[in-house]
């Protein structure tokens, strides 16, 4: 459990404290790209409900012990949640990724491809049926919800990574990060600002009302995919 | 007594003299009336984009505003900057735009010019996001590509943009046991506008620093 805390709240900083993120531009008019397929798997299982300054936390070892256990059964409640109002995260996104892409003139098909091994990118993409330029691997590293601490509301947060990959050479074509709600800002990465109509001030109010709890969940995955299509025009 | 009372007015005084007055800053620049603006970019008065030695992150700003020059365009005049592009070009990736500031951005638009100041390349609402602190556009520069004007975008100045920050503080606790850690979150609620004065931010990201610049 304290692994995964780390784990975390390390990706939480986006690991931003090393070497800075580059981004890589996407140009249109030289790629040449008409078809692409988005690779699968893009959700993670489960959805976070973190609440990142805990009181718990700064309370030493026995304080992040129970800590962690709160945050586990807070985690483990909202998708409860989630699930009783079948709210579909990898589904959802799949649908607004190929609807948001589709409208930027570009033929967009699913290409089922497994689970992934890591959280991330895929480290190769491969099996396009023939005519496809590229592969769009949207790995989302984290999504859920999001509190900076104790006494401050939840708010949906997802962090995206989104990478078009040439078909015939395995060429990068545009490599972005895409964070919704970020916790600071990091330089060069794509930030959203949360939607101030889907806030939860607390466990009790995220649990309150499980359609809208989906509810913040899918605009803000409407806004990465928005923005991920964007990234194609 | 006196002192005491000599004692007690000596800090009082130095406290008084040590005290200083944070001037608030002006409020954004909303409109634009200079008359004295360049037709053209002045390509003979530029900002260097190439650092001192490669390195993997250089960033420069540059503060505009009323007092800066400024250019005639379409669309309307306001304050603008020449940024000469490194003569190596290989492996760079620039974003270019206004610095979120406390309460505006500088409402930015870009134009890429090759060496004759020919533009080569501009950019449309939908290249700009928000990245990081910085309102701004990426892009690889192309061969040919010399300098890079940043100028206010009239279109877009008066608008507004909310948004709510959120982050963590820390505060360390002495006590008489020793020191302690005390974080807490915190959430901003901001609203900046977009606005003829403000700070352009140039960041160069170079992913091969072992080139030779005078190759």
């Amino acid at each position: 459990m304290k692994l995964k805390l780390l784990g975390l709240m390390g990706a939480l900083c986006l690991s931003a404290c090393a070497d800075p993120y580059v981004a890589t531009p996407y140009d249109r008019a030289a790629s040449q790209v008409d078809r692409m397929v988005i690779m699968d798997d893009a959700m993670p299982e489960k959805a976070i409900a973190y609440e990142v300054a805990s009181v718990g936390s700064n309370f030493g070892l026995i304080g992040a012990l129970v800590d962690a256990g709160i945050q586990a059964e807070r985690q483990d409640a909202v998708n409860d949640a989630l699930r009783e109002v079948s709210f579909d995260a990898e589904g959802e996104l799949e649908t607004l990724l190929m609807r948001e892409i589709g409208q930027e003139g570009y033929e967009v098909a699913l290409l089922p491809s497994g689970a992934r091994a890591k959280r991330d990118w895929l480290p190769a993409h491969s099996g396009a049926p023939e005519g496809v330029d590229a592969y769009l691997d949207v790995a989302v590293i984290e999504y859920g919800y999001m509190s900076p601490g104790a006494g401050q509301p939840f708010r949906p947060y997802v962090w995206a990574k989104v990478k078009l990959v040439g078909a015939a050479d395995g060429s990068l074509l545009m490599e972005n990060q895409i964070v919704y709600n970020p916790l600071n800002v990091v330089e060069g990465v794509i930030t959203i600002p949360p939607n101030p109509e889907f806030f939860f001030n607390n466990r009790s109010a995220l649990l309150a009302d499980k359609a809208r709890l989906a509810a913040g969940i899918e605009d803000a995955l409407q806004r990465v995919a928005e923005t991920s299509a964007q990234l194609l025009r | 007594m006196r002192a005491l009372l000599l004692a007690g007015l000596v800090p009082a005084l130095g406290l008084a003299g040590c005290a200083t007055t944070v001037e608030p800053p002006p409020p954004p620049l909303l409109a634009w009336d200079r008359a004295d603006c360049d037709a053209s970019p002045d390509l003979g008065r530029t900002v260097s984009l190439t650092p001192k030695k490669e390195t993997a992150v250089h960033v420069v700003s540059t503060p505009l505003g009323y007092g800066s020059p400024c250019l005639s365009q379409e669309g309307g005049a306001g304050p603008y900057v020449v940024y000469a592009l490194p003569t190596d070009l290989d492996d760079k990736t620039l974003i270019v735009g206004g610095l979120l500031g406390y309460d505006r951005i500088f409402s930015p638009r870009v134009r890429v010019l090759d060496a004759e100041g020919r533009e080569t390349r501009g950019f449309v609402d939908s290249d700009w996001f928000s990245r990081g602190p910085v309102y701004s556009v990426q892009f690889r520069p192309r061969p040919g590509d010399a300098f890079v004007v940043v100028s206010a975008d009239p279109s877009r100045v008066g608008r507004t943009e909310s948004a709510i920050n959120v982050g963590t503080n820390t505060t360390v606790i002495y006590t008489g046991y020793g020191a302690s850690n005390w974080t807490t979150g915190q959430e901003r609620h901001a609203t900046r506008v977009f606005a003829y004065d403000g700070e352009v931010r140039v960041t160069i990201n170079d992913t091969d620093t072992e080139e030779d610049p005078d190759r």
